[in-house]
């Protein structure tokens, strides 16, 4: 007889459980959670940028690219840079300017840096003095330091480009292309 | 031990014919004593039956009143809702929410679901914020779908620490919830609630949380 009590609580609790699944409320919370993370991009990259010579005859040839950047990067210790890398050479067999292979040394695609500090928060270091393009290799057009953050509406970036007017070049028409990249971390 | 002798002082009762006139065909005295006293109850037992039978007798009608006020609730909320990024960098975070319910509203009444931040993003901390957003346009906002039983919310809407907002609106007078016409085939009855926070560069990397409450109201 003591098993009853017993066997009839169990028999309660099991038949409890189905009817508390059934239970709801006026109300309900929920947290939402988000990790922010180090990140950053490009917009409004000039699509093409004509160099032109101005002056002088072979001055040499002359344009800028534009840019708006964003980044945010890690609040301690993290870091960001904007490269650029020629990743389609002027058609250097067809007589005109190459970055490759220079028709004669001392050519080159040349650049400088203008870039606006991060709006929110941090630094930029822009490009030092005048760089070369390369096909092979990134080259520097900023870098961030840690807990860099742009404005929303994201901060300006520039690169002056210089190609030298070599007397070698042929007549004609040359493009090149070139890729910005920004990251963070 | 026996009593036919003083039961049969009254010879001409049942009793005594049942228990007194037969002795000397039966045998024994124990014996009759035995049978009588079998007789007896049984004769008991007979008078007694028509009280039970009454008991089943109708004893009239009653009428069992039952008022069911209107009522909303909520179900099988998810502790947490995670915002992750969704495509290209600086793209929103984005996360969906399923809303369980169950509604029965008067024959004037009417329902709705809201939401309000009941606790904010660690504003200090410099990431995302409800109530100040660090930067114009940075919001936790939201849009709705699928609401099987009301209007969803319309457009997008933007959370808010002090004011709740309409997820689900326009809950019908003489609504309930399952069991097909007139309540609704759902049950419970649900709605998308889709979140987008901006993924502003002004936040500081880290984790951030908020705290949403949803309510459901009903008359």
């Amino acid at each position: 007889m003591k098993g009853i009590p017993a066997l009839m609580a169990a028999s309660l609790l099991l038949t409890a459980s189905p009817a508390n699944a059934q239970l709801g409320s006026t109300t309900g919370a929920t947290t939402v959670d988000v990790t922010v993370a180090a990140e950053a991009a490009l917009t409004a990259v000039t699509a093409v940028t004509n160099l032109t010579s101005a002056g002088t005859n072979f001055s040499n040839y002359t344009g800028s690219t534009s840019m708006t950047y964003f980044i945010r990067t890690t609040a301690a210790g993290g870091s960001g840079s904007l490269t650029l890398e020629v990743t389609t050479d002027f058609n250097c067999a067809a007589g005109g300017p190459c970055v490759a292979i220079p028709p004669t040394s001392g050519d080159a695609l040349s650049y400088t840096c203008t870039v606006a500090n991060p709006g929110n928060n941090g630094t930029v270091t822009p490009c030092a003095g005048s760089q070369t393009a390369s096909t092979t290799a990134q080259t520097s057009v900023a870098t961030f330091s840690a807990d860099a953050r742009s404005l929303l509406a994201g901060n300006s970036a520039a690169v002056s480009w210089t190609l030298t007017n070599d007397p070698k070049y042929k007549t004609g028409i040359y493009s090149a292309t070139v890729t910005f990249t920004i990251s963070a971390a | 031990m026996c009593v036919p002798e003083k039961l049969c002082a009254w010879e001409s009762s049942v009793v005594c014919l049942l228990l007194y006139t037969r002795p000397r065909r039966w045998g024994s005295s124990r014996r009759f004593c035995a049978l009588a006293a079998a007789g007896f109850f049984i004769l008991v037992l007979i008078l007694f039956a028509p009280v039970g039978s009454q008991a089943q007798t109708p004893l009239g009608t009653q009428t069992l009143s039952l008022t069911l006020n209107a009522a909303g609730l909520l179900y099988g909320f998810p502790n947490t809702l995670t915002l992750i990024k969704a495509g290209t960098v600086f793209d929103s975070y984005a996360g969906s929410l399923s809303v369980q319910y169950r509604a029965r509203t008067s024959s004037s009444g009417s329902g709705t679901i809201t939401v309000k931040a009941t606790t904010d993003f660690p504003c200090a901390l410099g990431g995302p914020c409800i109530a100040i957003p660090p930067s114009a346009g940075d919001q936790l906002s939201y849009t709705c779908s699928g609401a099987t039983l009301g209007t969803n919310c319309s457009g997008s809407q933007t959370v808010s620490t002090v004011a709740a907002t309409n997820v689900v609106t326009a809950i019908p007078a003489s609504a309930c919830t399952g069991g097909g016409s007139p309540c609704s085939t759902a049950n419970p009855n649900t709605v998308i609630v889709n979140f987008n926070l901006t993924d502003d560069p002004k936040y500081k990397t880290g984790p951030y949380s908020a705290i949403l409450t949803f309510t459901i109201s009903a008359t």
